[in-house]
């Protein structure tokens, strides 16, 4: 399965953010997306997610040789500020969820299975989202991302504000289910990139770009990414 | 010295002129035609520097000769109370002495916290002391040649003694330049202070004891005579001339600016947070409301059952005093003849009155911003949620659910009317109690979808839960300023109450049709 983005345009009145951008991504990898402040990964972010609407181009996905529109159900996306309905407890927000999806979800677990997949303690399962600590609304999130099976999953600096205990389930999880889906990880860090993602993609100029990362020593690797993105204002 | 005011004054001045232009651009068409430049712009900034330059003369001018106006119109009032036009003159000054106490109570001047201040002195790193000495300066500047033109008009039009007008002109330096010396004294001492409440716990006791005495007095015919008025500027002009060697001497000018200018802003960051605090806090953390609903109903029935304190509690409050107030209206009336042909009369030709009481008791917008706050807000990020199917079902239920809230308090009022018109003598058109009946449940009706409606088109909100949307802004405010103004016409019953009907039908099919063809693409946060 391949994400397909075609001749992707975006302009804020006459800036443009995104500049005919064409790019493949490939199912069973991770992808660390790297860009300064301003260069539009959330903006390329929310018009894959179809919360904002493009100038010019296409997204489409393909499979097996045949190409299909992407759906709403085919993206899951994770925002760095986790967004839960604070009204709900845990277990609610997921029996909802659960509702919802019933006729799409196959071997579907019980709520209990779901939140120690997750390391949600039993005794936080039954409390008010509103009263879950940062982390755990994030686990939350990611859990609600994941039951849904997208076959691409965004994930926009989703670990710069967690613990390091909760950061280093959360890559350990992204690499466990990376099988099958596209996961683009958007991040400021460039260690937590080169630690996580199987590919680096830089967006730079309004543009996207795979950065080759074989034969070169990490140093090597880390000045070329700065000195690429040090082109953006130049 | 000088330079410091130019800095502060060219700085002051550009965010002003931002800000007008910022106005301008969220501006429903304008928004789309002017370029994000807006603010290089050149002919823009003129446009932007006229305006800025209207409002300072405005607030310079205008306000000033607004306050001397409704001091002269209170006079006015009050010689009328006591019916002695002799008394006009002292009067005025009375009324003058005590709002000028009450004002320099609530804003010194000197620690101003504007935001162009704190750009200044906070970012800017400006000399704090030049900063305020010289904008302190042009502030009283500004205010004692307003206040000498108004006691010359004064002077020869009410007959107040010239040695009084003068001091009348330097008394509220002086008074202002008392306290400034005071909070710089209490600042030395370690204690809090405060622009706008020098005096802590005692400030807002003595600010209605200013009231009180202000008003009460000449309403007895007691006004402070011209010498007591005299000799309390001239004590005030002595503490002001102590208050002024203290400004001389202060040397933490930059301490206290720093100070006031991060508590300022502590409230201004609280209060920008205060709804959505104070909108994720009604949450009732009763463990025990469950629902045995599925899916959207789950939601939809959670979510009433956790917010019954900001939905379904006021709704009640509202039902049981319209009850009170039409039961003791038909007692009255059925004891009253007067009272009960006034009543008639009103009820015959007043119904547009009552598109403003069901505009002000309508829950909607109440209802669509916690909805978005503890509920959209975070769901909206979810793509299930954002399917067109599923955001029209919830507006289905959600629907429903306002509709029938609504109707409780407008049932209790139609049904209020119709009997009031009947134990008030009645009508000769018996249609008429059907449309006071109907009219309040068709307006309820109208409020109801019409918030919904425009929350689902529009989604003002963006993910800091801020308006950003002009256009409803827009439409909210000329909501409140149409039933403001039916509030002041006379229409038969009859014909209001139809016309009321017809075009709340004709609304609700057009605005659920909208929604169903448009929300799907509109109902999305606000990047």
């Amino acid at each position: 399965m391949k994400l397909k983005i075609e001749n992707l345009s975006k302009s804020f009145n006459k800036k443009e953010v995104l500049k005919n951008v064409s790019f493949t991504f490939e199912s069973g990898k991770i992808y660390g997306l790297l860009g300064r402040n301003g260069a539009g990964k959330t903006t390329l972010f929310n018009c894959l997610n179809k919360d904002m609407r493009f100038d010019t181009g296409s997204v489409y996905i393909e499979e097996s040789s045949s190409s299909r529109p992407v759906a709403a159900d085919d993206i899951g996306y994770v925002l760095s500020t986790p967004t839960v309905p604070e009204f709900l407890t845990g277990r609610e927000f997921l029996k909802f969820f659960l509702d919802i999806h019933q006729k799409k979800l196959k071997d579907v677990k019980s709520t209990d299975e779901y939140f120690d997949f997750m390391s949600i303690m039993p005794e936080d399962r039954d409390k008010l989202l509103k009263d879950y600590s940062h982390g755990m609304k994030n686990k939350m999130q990611m859990l609600i991302n994941i039951i849904a099976e997208p076959d691409i999953l965004l994930l926009d600096e989703p670990l710069t504000s967690l613990d390091v205990v909760v950061a280093e389930e959360m890559k350990e999880l992204l690499r466990n289910i990376k099988d099958g889906r596209i996961i683009i990880f958007s991040t400021h860090i460039m260690d937590l990139a080169l630690d996580l993602c199987d590919e680096i993609v830089l967006l730079h100029n309004g543009e996207l770009e795979l950065v080759d990362k074989e034969n070169l020593g990490s140093v090597e690797f880390k000045e070329k990414i700065i000195a690429a993105l040090r082109e953006d204002y130049q | 010295m000088r330079n410091a005011f130019r800095i502060s004054f060219s700085l002051k001045n550009t965010y002003r002129v931002n800000s007008i232009l910022y106005a301008i651009k969220q501006l429903p068409i304008l928004k789309k035609v002017l370029p994000d430049r807006i603010y290089g712009m050149i002919g823009f900034k003129i446009v932007g520097q006229i305006l800025s330059w209207m409002w300072e003369v405005f607030s310079s001018i205008f306000l000033k000769a607004l306050y001397f106006g409704a001091l002269t119109a209170t006079t006015f009032a009050l010689v009328t109370v006591v019916d002695n036009i002799s008394l006009f003159g002292e009067i005025f000054m009375h009324l003058f002495l005590f709002g000028t106490l009450i004002g320099t109570m609530s804003n010194t001047y000197m620690l101003s916290t504007h935001r162009s201040k704190h750009y200044a002195v906070m970012l800017l790193n400006m000399n704090a002391k030049k900063y305020n000495i010289s904008n302190y300066i042009f502030e009283l500047s500004k205010l004692t040649l307003c206040y000498a033109v108004g006691f010359l008009i004064l002077h020869f039009t009410a007959g107040v003694p010239w040695w009084l007008c003068i001091l009348s002109v330097i008394f509220p330096v002086f008074i202002k330049s008392a306290v400034v010396g005071y909070l710089f004294s209490a600042f030395e001492k370690g204690k809090d202070v405060d622009n706008s409440n020098p005096f802590g716990k005692l400030t807002f006791p003595l600010v209605i004891l200013c009231v009180i005495l202000g008003v009460l007095l000449p309403g007895l015919s007691l006004p402070v005579p011209y010498i007591g008025v005299g000799v309390i500027m001239a004590a005030g002009v002595v503490l002001g001339i102590c208050g002024i060697v203290k400004i001389c001497k202060f040397n933490k000018h930059r301490e206290i600016s720093r100070y006031t200018l991060l508590k300022a802003e502590a409230v201004r960051a609280d209060s920008k947070q205060t709804v959505v605090k104070n909108t994720a806090k009604v949450i009732s953390a009763d463990t025990s409301i469950q629902s045995s609903k599925k899916g959207f109903e789950y939601l939809n029935e959670l979510f009433i059952k956790r917010h019954k304190k900001i939905l379904w509690k006021p709704v009640l409050i509202i039902t049981a005093v319209a009850f009170a107030i039409f039961v003791i209206a038909n007692i009255a009336s059925a004891f009253n003849t007067e009272t009960a042909e006034m009543f008639n009369s009103a009820l015959m030709n007043s119904l547009p009155y009552f598109l403003f009481v069901m505009y002000a008791i309508n829950r909607g917008m109440s209802y669509s911003q916690a909805l978005f706050i503890n509920c959209d807000h975070s769901l909206l990020t979810y793509s299930f949620y954002k399917k067109p199917k599923n955001i029209l079902k919830l507006f289905t239920l959600r629907l429903k659910e306002i509709v029938i809230m609504n109707l409780l308090p407008a049932f209790i009022i139609g049904v209020g009317m119709a009997a009031l018109l009947y134990v008030s003598g009645g009508t000769d058109t018996p249609v008429n109690y059907l449309l006071l009946l109907l009219t309040p449940m068709a307006m309820s009706i109208f409020f109801s979808v019409h918030n919904l409606t425009i929350y689902y088109l529009l989604q003002p909100y963006n993910s800091n839960t801020e308006v950003k949307s002009g256009t409803y802004s827009l439409i909210m405010g000329l909501t409140y300023a149409v039933c403001y103004i039916f509030m002041n016409i006379e229409i038969p019953t009859l014909y209001f109450g139809i016309a009321v009907l017809g075009f709340s039908i004709i609304y609700c099919l057009i605005a659920c049709l909208l929604v169903y063809k448009k929300a799907p693409d509109t109902f999305r946060i606000r990047a």
